[in-house]
């Protein structure tokens, strides 16, 4: 279990998260919400290590993240997919998922093969340059280099952004597959229609707290509670 | 006599070259343009010279414990000066390598002395001839030794996981730690590898120049400005344009007078600042950290 209790992060004297607490249980996917601005990304630039806390405590299964560095909690079995994909534009494709595995020692070859089940389309390109993909492609790439890392806790950083509707709905389904297979799962989205469609549990953020949690359901039938935090739009 | 004039020219290039790709690694992965590159050549020209007369002259020893010497001082000055200040602006960057270039030609006049040494000669200097023209050993030896370094480090940015780690951070270095590459340590490698970069340029340029304080400055610009033509980010730019250097300087200096030498560095450095200021292999976006 991933939990972060009562977590304070700032930049400089602004505080981004004012003391969030939250939860993902081993094998759910766990929405994180919230509007512009609302710290999704500080949470998880925090949960991996790039951002220092400055109060509260993050934790995997009882084991403290939030002094170590970014490789170790890597090594924990922690990875990110960061906003904006981030693929090593200049490195090919399989150069990508081998550097995903950095941490790990021995043979990748049943990752790859792995990560090519998922994305049949990377195993199509893996001479290719990563800058070379599709935004979609590039997407699939992101998450399949973070899978190399062989993650226990999976953390998505807005997969879905800049995508079309019909490859939303792709990746989705394959971040379900992945939980299916036993990744536990914390999906940030401004979407939220779309990542309540598949989260067993969700929470919303506004301006650094967590105003709004439950199951998808509960949330669902509190729309009208979920539009006025997330803006119109983005409760579809 | 023009073959003579290019191939002495790819000679020199190929030295300018071994410190362009220090400068260019070290610059793409922390931003930190290396003044202190040369210097670590030319301690490494010194300390082969002890060497050399305290183990009988083995160059092979020599050699060795010189590689060893420079990169631990490469890495020394990484984790002393450098890491420290990791993250700060260029120019304090730069500046503080400005400190090291001098607190090393400092500590070497120093321990050394600020008069010249004679390096011993590695070759005879009686010239081959290839396909009738003309080639100092020392220079062919030279360009060979260039060309393995650069075919191994080829080898090591394709194939190993450090190298292509390398790489990863310098398309991203936050990417890269997010995929737990310890960049640390990679950092540190890298500027190793700058060190190992060094100590062979040093050994090579000795035999041809006398051995002092001031040995590689005019190498270090001329590195420097060879690594400009590859945008301070291409290795190959930054080959290419050490050789376009060492060429066109044998060339003004055989053809125009030895003044003419050290301009024409500068004169090509301003063309190609003024037509691609991104480097004749640059134009590629990089993403800022
Ligand atoms: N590097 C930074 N320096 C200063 N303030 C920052 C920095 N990054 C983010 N912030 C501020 O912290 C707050 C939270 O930003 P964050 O990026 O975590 O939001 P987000 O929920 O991920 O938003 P989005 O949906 O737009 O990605 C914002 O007010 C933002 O302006
Ligand atoms: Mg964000």
């Amino acid at each position: 279990m991933l939990s972060l209790e009562a977590v304070e992060v700032g930049y400089g004297q602004i505080k981004a998260l004012k003391g969030i607490t939250l939860r993902v249980s081993d094998g759910q996917i766990v929405a994180l919400l919230g509007a512009n601005g609302a710290g999704k990304t500080t949470a998880l630039r925090a949960i991996s290590g790039l951002l220092r806390t400055s109060a509260g405590s993050i934790s995997v299964d009882a084991v403290r993240l939030d002094r170590l560095a970014p490789e170790e909690i890597v090594r924990r079995g922690v990875v990110q997919v960061p906003e904006g994909r981030r693929v090593f534009a200049g490195l090919s494709v399989l150069e990508n998922l081998r550097m995903g595995a950095y941490c790990r020692d021995g043979s990748i070859a049943d990752d790859l093969e792995r990560v090519y089940r998922y994305f049949p389309v990377l195993g199509q390109r893996r001479r290719q340059a990563g800058g070379s993909l599709s935004g979609g492609e590039q997407q699939m790439l992101a998450i399949g280099r973070a899978l190399m890392a062989r993650p226990k806790v999976l953390l998505l950083d807005e997969p879905s952004l800049g995508l079309a509707p019909k490859l939303v709905a792709e990746i989705l389904k394959i971040i379900r597959t992945i939980n299916a297979d036993g990744v536990t799962v914390l999906l940030v989205e401004q979407n939220a229609y779309q990542a309540l469609s598949i989260a067993h549990y969700s929470y919303v953020l506004r301006v650094g707290r967590v105003v709004l949690e439950g199951t998808a359901e509960e949330l669902k039938d509190r729309n009208d509670v979920v539009r006025s935090y997330l803006g119109r739009q983005a409760a579809g | 006599m023009l073959a003579q004039q290019i191939v002495s020219g790819l000679a020199t290039g190929s030295l300018y070259a071994l410190t362009a790709i220090g400068i260019v690694l070290i610059f793409r992965n922390t931003r930190t343009i290396n003044l202190a590159q040369g210097d670590f050549s030319m301690i490494g020209a010194f300390v082969a010279l002890v060497i050399l007369e305290h183990s009988g002259g083995s160059l092979v020893v020599a050699t060795l414990v010189t590689i060893v010497a420079v990169t631990a001082l490469a890495v020394v000055v990484e984790r002393l000066i450098m890491r420290p200040i990791e993250g700060s602006d260029w120019l304090t960057l730069f500046t503080a390598t400005l400190g090291v270039f001098y607190i090393l030609h400092g500590v070497a006049g120093w321990i050394w002395g600020r008069d010249t040494k004679s390096f011993p000669a590695l070759f005879s200097s009686a010239p081959l001839s290839i396909g009738g023209t003309l080639i100092s050993q020392a220079h062919l030896f030279n360009i060979l030794v260039a060309a393995v370094v650069g075919g191994i480090l080829y080898l090591f940015f394709r194939f190993t996981k450090p190298g292509i780690a390398m790489r990863a951070i310098t398309e991203d270095p936050v990417a890269a730690q997010l995929m737990g590459i310890p960049v640390r340590s990679i950092v540190l490698l890298t500027w190793a590898v700058g060190g190992v970069l060094a100590a062979i340029s040093g050994i090579l340029l000795a035999p041809l120049v006398y051995v002092s304080t001031q040995m590689m400055d005019g190498v270090l610009v001329k590195g420097y400005v060879g690594a400009v033509f590859g945008g301070l980010y291409s290795l190959p730019g930054a080959v290419i344009g050490s050789l376009i250097i060492g060429v066109a300087e044998n060339l003004a200096g055989g053809y125009l007078g030895a003044q003419y030498k050290v301009t024409i560095a500068f004169v090509l450095i301003v063309l190609v600042l003024a037509l691609k200021p991104r480097g004749l292999f640059g134009g590629k976006a990089r993403r800022e950290i």
